[in-house]
């Protein structure tokens, strides 16, 4: 099975429409997936946000020598004057090294500025990426006194889609944009999949994907594995037996790396 | 109100003409005038299983082509008098099925019928979404085996999808589980799926659980549906799900495997 590159991996047409141009000229269209850090800008200003990226990127050199951005103006909304983006970007380049590539969470204004300046106008609502920016939270303090440990929520929750009628063989449920609860069995043949988790409370005995639109943080916890097939963010593993020590047992799955973990939920 | 009923199952040698004819039989024995109709179209039992295979002048393809009325294709059943039979056509295929043209003929027979049987054929296409697109209720037939319950799994999933009441959105198909060629014994060593295993798998309601026995190839043979063999495991068992339908409680039988004697391996079934 090849990887899910793009949302239309059911629709003939698209792939059709590929094909076709594939055969004649010589470039391709196709529709991926990337993982890509967000720099969040609290300020303007070239000189304290190169300080705060020097500071940072001093944590881990390689993982961000060359790596392509995003820049994430939420904070910077408010500002009302019109910016160029070209001082900020050849510090960034040459002095980071980092490889701007978009924005996200502009102004009008500021979008329109980011184009002129050759940067991409990035979709956002999604927040599957890493901050490369600390969110300066406090982490609650609890009666005793004692500093509680910090628990960022990894995402911002969106609406999950909830169904509580078995999934029949032949049958598929997608949920968009979130998350996918089932309180009743999903049936051999059946397939379910989300952008973000999926809840089954009840046997999986089909296939389930996670995170189809790549979010490698995505899980599957199942009450009773049975699954024919599981996938994370495109890392799948189908299952011609499953193994004796998780067979019809809750479990959880999560991604390490690119390698599907398979866990017992409880004792 | 008359009420359509299909009795469905995706996969094809179950048991859905020996229920349907079996049903049919069971519901017109108890004075409620009923129809069964055969949605085969070229590849047509019903006739043969009904016993009424020499006495097809019309069929269910010319009253929807208009070649001839409702009335001239049904045929009185020999055995009870409230039963009618609409034969399928034997000559041409599905595509002569239309849905405005089984639509007629099913508003034509609400008319004079309390209960409509649709006889489906196997499969999931035309002729099957044709026989489950009107009704009210369906019994899906499954037979205690991996391959029957996916497909029967599959075909409650078309059902949810493709009937008239789904796409209207209106009250959903009220559907019924019906497990036939049971055989206990082989249950009991494991062999075959339980009826707990299968209604689990399915989650549908119960109808009846009819055990396999020799007597339905003898009723296929003489043309007289299995349900008039009263000394027969499978005749009677027809007749608590019928029971059942109608809304009477009825305990299941024939779920264990059964001591016979020598005279009844000798003589019965």
């Amino acid at each position: 099975m090849a990887p899910l590159e793009t949302q239309n991996r059911n629709n003939p047409n698209a792939r059709k429409a590929n094909r076709q141009s594939s055969a004649t000229s010589s470039v391709e269209l196709k529709g991926s997936v990337f993982t890509l850090t967000v720099l969040r800008l609290r300020s303007f200003d070239v000189e304290s946000v190169g300080a705060a990226i020097r500071e940072r990127i001093a944590q881990a050199p390689r993982f961000f020598k060359n790596a392509p951005i995003v820049l994430d103006l939420k904070d910077l909304n408010s500002i009302n004057k019109t910016y160029n983006f070209n001082q900020l970007l050849s510090t960034l380049r040459e002095k980071h090294l980092l490889i701007p590539v978009g924005v996200r969470h502009g102004s009008p204004t500021q979008n329109e500025a980011a184009l002129q300046a050759g940067l991409a106008i990035m979709q956002s609502g999604d927040t599957f990426t890493d901050e490369l920016d600390s969110a300066d939270t406090q982490a609650p303090a609890n009666p005793n006194g004692e500093q509680a440990e910090s628990m960022q929520p990894r995402r911002q929750s969106s609406t999950a889609t909830f169904v509580d009628h078995p999934i029949r063989s032949g049958q598929q449920v997608y949920a968009k944009g979130g998350d996918l609860i089932i309180t009743a069995a999903v049936n051999a043949g059946a397939e379910v999949l989300a952008d973000g988790n999926i809840h089954v409370y009840a046997p999986l005995r089909g296939r389930a994907l996670a995170g189809i639109q790549g979010d490698e943080n995505a899980r599957i916890i199942c009450q009773c594995m049975e699954a024919e097939l599981i996938s994370i963010a495109g890392n799948y593993r189908v299952f011609d037996e499953v193994p004796e020590q998780y067979l019809r047992k809750p479990v959880q799955v999560y991604l390490q790396g690119d390698k599907l973990n398979i866990n017992p939920i409880g004792k | 109100m008359s009420q359509v009923i299909v009795v469905t199952s995706g996969k094809g040698g179950v048991g859905k003409t020996t229920t349907s004819a079996s049903f049919a039989t069971g519901l017109a024995l108890r004075g409620h005038k009923t129809a069964v109709v055969d949605f085969d179209v070229g590849l047509r039992n019903l006739d043969l299983i009904m016993g009424c295979e020499r006495r097809v002048v019309y069929d269910f393809v010319n009253v929807i082509n208009k070649e001839a009325a409702l009335k001239q294709a049904l045929i009185r059943d020999k055995n009870c008098d409230s039963l009618y039979v609409l034969p399928a056509s034997q000559t041409r295929d599905k595509e002569a099925l239309t849905k405005e043209g089984v639509a007629e003929v099913i508003t034509e027979l609400r008319n004079t019928f309390e209960y409509i049987v649709c006889d489906s054929p196997a499969g999931i296409e035309r002729g099957a979404v044709m026989a489950l697109y009107f009704a009210d209720q369906a019994i899906v037939v499954t037979n205690p085996e991996v391959s029957s319950v996916r497909d029967s799994d599959r075909m409650l999933g078309i059902l949810a999808a493709k009937s008239k009441r789904a796409e209207e959105e209106g009250d959903p198909i009220k559907e019924h589980l019906l497990i036939s060629r049971y055989a206990p014994k082989r249950v009991n060593s494991g062999d075959m799926m339980s009826m707990e295993d299968i209604q689990e798998l399915l989650s549908v309601p119960l109808l009846g659980v009819i055990p396999e026995s020799e007597s339905v190839l003898n009723a296929s043979n003489s043309g007289i549906p299995v349900i008039h063999d009263t000394g027969s495991n499978a005749g009677q068992a027809y007749h608590d799900m019928v029971a059942r339908f109608l809304g009477e409680h009825r305990e299941l039988r024939f779920m264990q495997p059964q001591k016979r004697g020598l005279l009844h391996r000798l003589f019965g079934s």
